[in-house]
């Protein structure tokens, strides 16, 4: 999907999480060291400009929240810290996000997520220089809320250029319809119908025209982004 | 074909309880009540003894003089009281003693007309001879007996009154503890109950109870304890193993061909899916099952909605129509992660074990109902499938999912039926 490639260091100390993470993220082009003691992995984070941390919550030494703390405190820049751990309590979300965590994610975590919230967090980061989505042939460029297949700008009505936004958002995770019409509507009822309608006139414009469909029903209750990767 | 339907649910009919000091109270008034009337009863009767026994000697005392004076003279004296008579044959007695006495010969005392009272005596020479003494003007007890009879009732409500206060005490003093301590432990939770409660009650029997309670109930609370973190340790423990398999098999499709397809990897991926699954079952179980906190009025269709979801790979292109009926757009009173494994489980197993056909999800009312046209649950064990561990003969986890549906629906007082004919069909009551 992207072609950006970025700076990591992952901090865990189990070998085998990070030999995976390691084997999966250098494959797709990205650059990662690594730590398995916290204090290292302060020390480590504080001396290079990493695009991202990847950082275990149970490590030897300092635990992830303590490094998180001292991180914030202490770094020159902001660097984003994505949060891994086996506890998944609201309480254990709060305390990661109060120390500075960017993000959450909770074992067992799928490789592929990981590396969209990667992508995800850089861009966050980045937020005024890149504002482009990319997904095989489509680009989406939140900045000018514009839409291009191919390299053919595609006219959208602002309801489907929402809907195909929270799609990407939410790439590769299925959407299903409750979570869209409220995302789109918030709580407030609307007739069921009206997602069908906006759903079928944003296909007319993004997929009829090419050559495979990018939107994918899941049994008529969820909607996921289709990328056909060229590996 | 067959038909089982299987309804569990809970009808908690409340028991009566009386209370005990109410019970020590009017046993204790009642027992009063009954001695005081049976020495009341007592001392009337030892009274009218004592009365009779002075007239009877009075008499005995004159019959003696007058023989006396039979004897000397021949002939008979006057009595030397008023109110005594002597009369020489039965026909001559007073009307109003004349038939009874024939009627009963043995008989010494009678009450006449008019309040008259008569003792009789059959002078034991002289055959035929009586001295009947009329002795109503000489009764001490009759006059009395009104006020004496008052005064024994308005002794015996004294006496009940202070039966009733000592009772009402000693109620108090024994069941106000045990009222406290029932008041106390009934309908909490194990984890509510303040520590060292006992500690406060006296130190007899209701201490030993109390003291009893205590400790049993720091042991189900340590067991409950126990179990949560236990439960909660495990699934932790199991996150990372379950993370590494999931990676790996990551890692190891990306590095091959985009289309080659390896059936172990595939086995494994699954495998290490339903872990998952499993591990955050017993997370959440481990979390809410023991808490009523959290609980409120949830949308049902998103829940459903995102199971389906997340269940989808349990499909595996068999060809399963889902249908969600629109009549789940409803809110259910429970806990959101309680009616996530819930739906996990039954749409799950639903999707695993229908080979083709269709699987339907709709609500009625409060009752949830998922219908596939899967194989149905084997009849010879479908009356207990809910129980732990049994499971169909081509199942892998029916088991387990059922066993904890059925444990989460006990928990959560939800009734669960389960008809299995040409397919399954489960139904959840929630309350």
């Amino acid at each position: 999907m992207n072609n950006q490639s970025l700076y990591i260091l992952v901090v865990e100390d189990h070998q085998s999480i990070a030999q995976n993470i390691a084997s999966y993220m250098e494959n797709k082009g990205h650059v990662l060291d690594f730590s398995v003691r916290g204090d290292q992995g302060l020390e480590l984070a504080l001396a290079n400009h990493y695009d991202l941390v990847i950082l275990d919550l149970n490590l030897p030494v300092m635990d992830g929240l303590e490094v998180c703390k001292r991180l914030r405190e202490q770094a020159s820049h902001h660097v984003s810290i994505i949060m891994l751990t086996a506890r998944d309590s609201i309480d254990d979300k709060i305390s990661g996000f109060t120390t500075g965590a960017d993000d959450y994610l909770t074992k067992p975590f799928s490789l592929e997520e990981l590396e969209v919230r990667c992508f995800a967090l850089s861009r966050r980061h980045l937020l005024q220089t890149n504002d482009a989505l990319t997904f095989d042939q489509l680009i989406i460029d939140r900045k000018r809320q514009q839409v291009t297949r191919s390299g053919k700008a595609l006219e959208l009505h602002s309801m489907g250029y929402r809907i195909l936004v929270i799609l990407a958002q939410a790439y590769p995770q299925v959407v299903s319809r409750s979570k869209l019409s409220q995302k789109l509507w918030g709580d407030e009822p609307t007739e069921s119908d009206a997602l069908r309608s906006h759903i079928y006139q944003l296909r007319n414009i993004l997929d009829k025209p090419f050559d495979y469909p990018m939107i994918k029903t899941i049994h008529g209750i969820g909607f996921v982004l289709d990328v056909k990767t060229n590996e | 074909m067959n038909k089982i339907n299987q309804h569990k649910r809970v009808e908690s009919k409340p028991i009566k309880f009386h209370s005990l000091s109410r019970k020590i109270v009017s046993q204790f008034c009642l027992f009063t009540l009954f001695i005081s009337t049976v020495y009341g009863m007592f001392c009337f009767i030892l009274m009218y003894n004592i009365e009779d026994e002075f007239i009877e000697r009075e008499v005995r005392h004159e019959a003696e003089y007058l023989q006396q004076g039979y004897e000397q003279s021949n002939h008979w004296p006057t009595p030397r009281l008023s109110y005594m008579q002597l009369y020489f044959s039965k026909d001559t007695l007073p009307e109003d003693i004349k038939q009874r006495y024939i009627d009963e010969p043995k008989r010494k005392e009678f009450s006449g007309d008019n309040g008259r009272h008569y003792h009789l005596l059959a002078l034991p020479k002289t055959e035929g001879t009586y001295l009947v003494a009329e002795v109503s003007e000489m009764l001490i007890v009759r006059p009395i007996s009104e006020g004496v009879l008052k005064f024994m009732l308005i002794s015996g409500l004294i006496l009940v009154l202070l039966a009733f206060i000592i009772a009402w005490k000693l109620g108090r003093k024994t069941a106000m503890p045990l009222k406290q301590l029932a008041d106390l432990v009934n309908g909490v939770a194990p984890e509510n109950i303040p520590e060292n409660f006992a500690e406060q009650f006296p130190n007899n029997e209701i201490g030993i109870l109390a003291q009893t309670l205590e400790s049993a109930m720091t042991r189900i609370n340590q067991s409950l304890l126990r179990e949560k973190c236990f439960t909660r340790d495990v699934s932790h423990e199991l996150r990372t193993p379950v993370t590494i398999i999931k990676n790996a098999v990551e890692v190891y499709r990306n590095q091959q061909a985009v289309n080659e397809n390896n059936p172990i990897i595939d086995r494994i991926s699954r495998a290490s899916t339903q872990m998952e699954q499993t591990v955050s079952t017993l997370l959440t179980l481990a979390r809410e099952e023991h808490t009523e906190a959290h609980k409120k009025h949830i949308k049902i269709l998103p829940l459903i909605e995102q199971s389906i979801i997340d269940q989808n790979h349990l499909i595996n292109n068999k060809p399963i129509q889902v249908k969600v009926e629109d009549n789940c757009d409803v809110e259910v009173y429970a806990q959101s992660g309680m009616l996530t494994v819930l739906l996990d489980n039954l749409i799950g197993n639903a999707f695993q074990y229908t080979q083709e056909g269709k699987v339907t999800i709709e609500m009625q009312n409060k009752i949830l109902i998922i219908a596939d046209t899967g194989p149905g649950i084997d009849s010879n064990i479908s009356d207990k499938v809910t129980d732990p561990a049994v499971k169909g003969s081509q199942s892998t986890g029916y088991g387990f999912g059922l066993s904890i549906v059925k444990r989460l629906c006990e928990h959560q007082n939800w009734s669960l039926r389960l008809s299995s004919e040409q397919g399954t069909k489960i139904s959840i009551t929630f309350e």
